[in-house]
């Protein structure tokens, strides 16, 4: 995958439940040490904006969404297991810069 | 559980027992599929649905956060029920209660709060009254909100708190929040504040006093850029006062429009940014006073944040600025003096850096000044800085200059550079050297004209000619060689400053007049004369000078390269007296082959030693032994004055036989008398006579037969020491060989004489030289060497003889008589056998490499030897045959003849001369017979004219023809021209095959004309014979005055290299050719002329040029630009063109193209007989 391509991140949380902030402060480290730069996070409070949350499918929380690079990627949980997660991301070949 | 409902049914109970236990697993299955992962799902309705446990875990986390915060606020905070009671407190507040010994358990929950305010006692117990009466107003909700400032003593510090009551929120009284906010700070700075407050006045004073005590200009704006004050300087200036000024902005104080704008801008820009700005303007006072200011806007920050006001302060600066454009001046008139130094000017620090250079520094370098100034000096000179710096750091050591050394650096295009330079260390106040000033002035020039200089010098001292330099105005040598020194015995010093009078013993004027000749000449070519230098011991030395004019600065100088020729005289005076004595010898030979008696005999005599030998005088005196006399019969000489003198003093009583004068003396001792001195030799019995005629020298020799003394001859010279053992030993043979004539005559020999000598040269003749070749035969065997025998051909000599007549011929056989014996050395060994030939016999044969270069020699001298034929040079050449004894042949007819045979082959061939092998004979025997069948060939007319046409380039049209002669022999078929032309020439048929080929050509023309046929002009070839031949314009008009068509249609083609041999004649005898109508055509251009100034000269009408140059043509640019420039230069001078030997196609074209006019060759046709070119070319019309 081209270095240089721009990640966009979508985060369904449900406002400050345990799960959700592990999958925030998760995601956030991963890419921290993988897209260093060049990605952006949106975080999305379901309880706070459910009818957004149910627009985009969501049904349940933490729920990762990969906008771009597109097609979109769904990833639901605390983000925890890295490699799945880079994996389920398209980032297993990323070189960790850190 | 509500009162209202009712308890469920127990099946429905039990349902619901179900339905939560469903919900149960079904949460703790999602919680097992999602590894308890997920914290909400949503619900088919699209309500988010906690999971189990997040709910609390949320709640929990709000709860922690609001604790968190109430416990991070400084203030103390409680919650009081609507009674008052303390419900909960914050830990600011518990803080505060450990630190101030609040006792009260639980940090005071569960304490009435009100109840401790209305219990309080002391300063504050009312005021504590008024704060439990607002807090009730609270609690009840008669007042949305209650605050209070209150100072506290507390552990011995002053503090204020400001207390704030807010209820609960909620429809219903729920209690409130008390707050207590120590605001001890805020209060204190409120308290300086208005301690400051009071002096606000004061410090207005203050500040103005200081502002106005400034020099600077000081004004305060207010935000829309009226000022608020301006100090008393400014005012001074303006002349208001302040009521004047405040409230005014720049326009209402009268400032230039632009001005004021652009202060407002400024302004504006200092409320935007809050930043200082900085410029200047220029002014002009009420006064008309023109100056600048420099003024700063500074904003005042207010403590919000924002601009409150503007402070500006400006200063004069027209000083300062009159003072940098000073120095700015300064700079530059500095700048333009640095740069007008005639040398590159360097300021470098201490530590090798550039600091200022000059811009012939900039322009050595190849850069700008800015690409060097600041540079270090290895970036700019990376192969000189490091010695550079080694010179710089002496200096800088030592602190003394270093001035005037010669260095070398190399300039940005590599090329070596001298430069002259100058380093000066210099100081700063303490007299530290803080750098160095360094001055290099380019003296390349001046190096190279010192190198070119000592160049000179040296080659002027090793050229072998001795040279002077004369300034012209002084007439003073300003420079010498060493030759010059070495030749005249001075040295350098001695010679340089003297006179070229002093060198050359020749008076001032002469030598000016010379000078300024060569002066007035301005070709700058040279002068030779010859004269003497003047040795320092006082000598002759005879020189060669040529001398050249040379403008320098200072005048002009005359250049003399002189050669010592005193070599040269000495041969020159050799050779010159050894002719004269040949001419005398060979003369006198002659004569007495031609006399008939004594008297003529002597007269001619006589004659012959004034003009061929020079002598100033001579006569001839027989001796009358009956009356003792000695009786002058026969004189000769430029004057007669010293015969007359002569005559007196033998007819004088001293005359007689027996006296004592030098011819008696002669006369009687039968024994020359020589007088080398007869001016002062007293025995030459001369008196003042010789001194009179300029006669120095005197000999009497005697002729002597049958041992009698029947006559003296006296010969009289100019010179001193004349008559050497030499000169006597020539003029003893002389004398014998006129004793022998006078025996001859007296015994009547003559006859016998001239059966043996040719009359013309006096050589012996073939019988004569025959005889003594055999007397030389029996010697070679009985000395066993080898004999040599020449037989000598001149060239052309018949040529010579028919153009220039016999009696021209006969002169120069004569001279070439005496260039052979002169050459030989002795008459004896030499002979004319024919009319232009002559025999030699070497009677001792040196090896035959000796011999080869002997001969080389011998023929190349006398090649370039000038006869002279009437008043005119004339050079010749000769061919010579060799035979040897005894390998060619035992006896002399024999050598003889094998002799003139390998002369006819070298004739034949190339070379100059040849040796006899016998094989020649046969060969030359078939050249013979050549001769003959062409002799035969021209009687029975086998000789055939070819005809090859020439072609107009332009229209393609027959233009004309070439007529060839062919031999159709009638054995072999035909003949090319290379087998029989060069027999025709040597033989001098050619005259009689030309003048056939002429007529063969006219009587085809008119033939053709007469028929009708579109007749062309026919080119015929002149041999370099006919040419030569003075009867040959005669032979021509004889030719042509057949018919009045005739000329019109001959054209005769002369090689170049002919015409050249005698341009003068060939350029008259052409003349008249033309003027008959018959044109001219140089054939075979560019092979034979050495100058083209010629052609414009030559009366010719056509040029051919040679086949070589058209093939070389298409060969390159080279040969291509030839045949162009011998075609523009044809046209230039009017003359058409011909180009001979075209072939192909792509030669045609570029002839044409070249502009050439006609062509002739294979591409067209070659040469056909006249019938086939009737019926080709003219039969039909021209161009078919």
């Amino acid at each position: 995958m081209n270095p240089h391509t721009r990640f966009k991140f979508c985060l369904y949380v449900a406002d400050g439940a345990e799960n959700s902030i592990r999958a925030i402060s998760n995601l956030t480290a991963i890419c921290r040490e993988y897209l260093p730069g060049r990605h952006a996070i949106k975080v999305v409070n379901v309880l706070k904006e459910p009818k957004f949350a149910l627009a985009n499918g969501i049904f349940m929380t933490p729920t990762l969404i990969r906008l771009a690079p597109g097609p979109a990627v769904r990833v639901v949980g605390t983000l925890s297991d890295t490699q799945t997660v880079l994996l389920a991301l398209g980032l297993e070949a990323q070189q960790s810069v850190a | 559980m509500s009162r209202s409902s009712s308890p469920l049914p127990v099946s429905k109970e039990k349902q619901v027992s179900a339905l939560v236990e469903t919900l149960h697993r079904t949460s703790q299955r999602l919680e097992e599929l999602t590894g308890g992962e997920l914290d909400s799902v949503v619900d088919r309705s699209g309500r988010w649905l906690l999971m189990r446990g997040v709910h609390e875990q949320l709640q929990q986390a709000e709860t922690a956060k609001q604790a968190a915060i109430l416990n991070a606020l400084p203030a103390h905070i409680a919650l009081l029920d609507t009674t008052g009671n303390i419900v909960s407190v914050n830990e600011a507040w518990r803080r505060f209660a450990l630190e101030n010994a609040l006792h009260y358990p639980e940090h005071g929950v569960g304490v009435n709060y009100l109840d401790v305010c209305d219990n309080a006692h002391g300063n504050n117990a009312a005021e504590a009254r008024g704060v439990a009466a607002g807090i009730r107003a609270v609690l009840d909700g008669s007042t949305p909100s209650f605050s209070l400032e209150y100072p506290c003593h507390m552990a011995g510090k002053q503090r204020w708190f400001l207390m704030v009551v807010t209820p609960l929120p909620g429809a219903l009284p729920a209690g409130a929040v008390v707050m207590h906010l120590n605001i001890t700070d805020r209060k204190l700075a409120e308290h300086a504040f208005r301690e400051l407050s009071l002096k606000t006045e004061q410090r207005e004073r203050m500040l103005s006093t200081a502002l106005s005590a400034m020099s600077d200009f000081a004004q305060i704006y207010d935000r829309e850029g009226r000022l608020l004050f301006v100090n008393q300087p400014l005012l001074d200036l303006w002349g208001l006062t302040i009521d004047a000024v405040v409230g005014r902005n720049f326009d209402d104080l009268g400032y230039p429009h632009d001005l004021a704008v652009r202060l407002h801008r400024q302004l504006r820009e200092v409320l935007e940014t809050r930043k200082n700005i900085t410029d200047e303007s220029p002014y002009e006072s009420p006064t008309g006073v023109k100056g600048y200011y420099e003024y700063i806007f500074s904003p005042a920050i207010a403590a919000d944040g924002n601009v409150e006001f503007i402070v500006g302060s400006s200063r004069d600066i027209t000083e300062h600025k009159r003072a940098q454009a000073e120095l700015q001046r300064q700079h530059s008139e500095l700048r333009v003096l640095f740069d007008l130094i005639p040398a590159m000017v360097w300021f470098k620090n201490t530590e090798n850096g550039i600091l200022r250079v000059n811009s012939r520094v900039a322009k050595a370098a190849g850069k700008t000044v800015a690409q060097i100034e600041g540079k270090p000096s290895h970036e700019i000179y990376p192969q000189d800085a490091a010695r550079f710096y080694a010179d710089d750091l002496e200096v800088m050591k030592s602190g003394a200059p270093k001035l005037g050394y010669v260095e070398s650096l190399r300039g940005p295009d590599g090329q070596e550079a001298w430069v002259q330079t100058d380093k000066v260390p210099y100081f700063d106040h303490d007299g530290h050297v803080i750098g160095i000033v360094v001055m290099a002035q380019d003296i390349t020039e001046r190096k190279h004209a010192e190198q070119d200089l000592k160049r000179f010098r040296v080659a002027m001292d090793s050229s072998g000619d001795a040279i002077v330099l004369v300034d012209r105005t002084s007439m003073r040598t300003v420079d010498v060689n060493q030759t010059l020194c070495d030749l005249l015995g001075y040295t350098r010093q001695e010679v340089i400053g003297m006179t070229p009078m002093q060198l050359f013993g020749l008076e001032r004027d002469a030598l000016e007049r010379d000078y300024d000749a060569i002066i007035a000449d301005r070709s700058g070519r040279s002068f030779a004369v010859e004269g003497n230098f003047r040795h320092k011991d006082g000598s002759l030395i005879p020189i060669e000078t040529r001398r050249r004019a040379m403008r320098t600065d200072r005048g002009w100088l005359i250049v003399g390269s002189t050669r010592d020729i005193t070599e040269r005289r000495i041969a020159d005076n050799k050779i010159r007296h050894l002719n004269r004595v040949y001419a005398m010898l060979s003369g006198i030979n002659a004569l007495i082959v031609r006399v008939h008696d004594r008297g003529e005999l002597f007269r001619e005599t006589c004659q012959i030693a004034v003009e061929k030998g020079g002598f100033h005088s001579i006569w001839i005196g027989t001796v009358d032994h009956g009356a003792q006399r000695i009786v002058p019969v026969a004189s000769a000489g430029m004057d007669d004055g010293i015969i007359v003198s002569a005559r007196m003093l033998l007819a004088s009583a001293d005359g007689a036989l027996d006296g004592n004068t030098p011819a008696a003396q002669a006369a009687t001792h039968k024994k020359a008398f020589v007088s080398n001195d007869s001016q002062h030799d007293p025995v030459a019995l001369a008196g003042t006579t010789h001194a009179e005629f300029n006669v120095q020298s005197m000999a009497i020799l005697p002729l002597v037969v049958a041992d009698n003394a029947i006559a003296v001859i006296a010969l009289y010279a100019r010179e001193r020491n004349f008559f050497d053992v030499e000169e006597i030993k020539l003029l003893t043979e002389l004398t014998d060989n006129i004793v022998f004539a006078i025996e001859k005559i007296d015994t009547r020999v003559r006859l016998d004489y001239l059966a043996y000598y040719d009359a013309l040269t006096g050589l012996a003749n073939r019988s004569l030289f025959l005889e003594r070749v055999s007397q030389h035969i029996r010697s070679a065997v009985a000395g066993g060497h080898k004999l040599g025998l020449f037989f000598i051909d001149l060239e052309r000599f018949r040529n010579i003889n028919d153009s220039l007549g016999r009696p021209a011929g006969d002169l120069l056989l004569k001279q070439v008589a005496e260039w052979l014996t002169h050459s030989v050395g002795d008459a004896n060994f030499l002979a004319r056998v024919g009319a232009d030939q002559f025999a030699i016999v070497l009677p001792e044969l040196r090896a035959e490499g000796d011999v080869v270069r002997m001969m080389n020699k011998r023929i190349r001298s006398f090649l370039d030897h000038p006869f002279q034929l009437e008043n005119a040079e004339l050079r010749l050449s000769a061919k010579v045959g060799v035979a040897r004894f005894p390998d060619n042949g035992t006896d002399a007819g024999t050598l003889l003849a094998n002799a003139e045979t390998a002369l006819k082959k070298a004739k034949a061939g190339g070379e100059r001369f040849l040796f006899y092998k016998s094989a020649m004979t046969e060969r030359v025997a078939g050249n013979l017979t050549l001769e003959n069948q062409l002799r035969q060939a021209l009687d029975l007319e086998q000789f055939v004219l070819h005809y090859q046409p020439k072609i107009n380039l332009k229209s393609g049209l027959l233009s004309g023809a070439e007529a060839l002669i062919r031999w159709n022999d009638p054995r072999t078929g035909l003949v090319p021209p290379g087998r029989f032309m060069p027999i025709l020439e040597e033989t001098g048929l050619i005259h009689d095959v030309g003048r056939w080929a002429l007529r063969k050509a006219l009587a085809d023309y008119l033939r053709w004309r007469n028929m009708g046929l579109p007749a062309v002009r026919i080119a015929v070839n002149v041999s370099p014979l006919q040419l030569r031949n003075r009867g040959f314009v005669g032979e021509i008009e004889q030719a042509t005055s057949i018919d009045p068509h005739a000329a019109g249609g001959l054209e005769l083609e002369i090689t170049e290299s002919l015409i050249m041999e005698d341009v003068r004649y060939s350029i008259a005898s052409l003349q008249m050719i033309r003027t008959m109508g018959v044109t001219i055509a140089i054939d075979d251009f560019g092979t034979g002329f050495s100058s083209l100034s010629y052609l414009a000269k030559l009366p010719v009408d056509t040029l051919k040029i040679d086949r070589s140059f058209v093939v070389d043509m298409t060969g390159g640019p080279q040969g291509l630009a030839l045949v162009s420039t011998i075609v523009i230069l044809a046209h230039a001078l009017k003359l058409n063109v011909v180009a001979e030997g075209v072939e192909t196609d792509e030669q045609s074209r570029m002839l044409r193209e070249l502009g050439c006019d006609e062509m002739q060759g294979f591409l067209f046709s070659k040469a056909v007989p006249a019938e086939i070119f009737e019926a080709t070319f003219l039969a039909r019309p021209a161009g078919d």
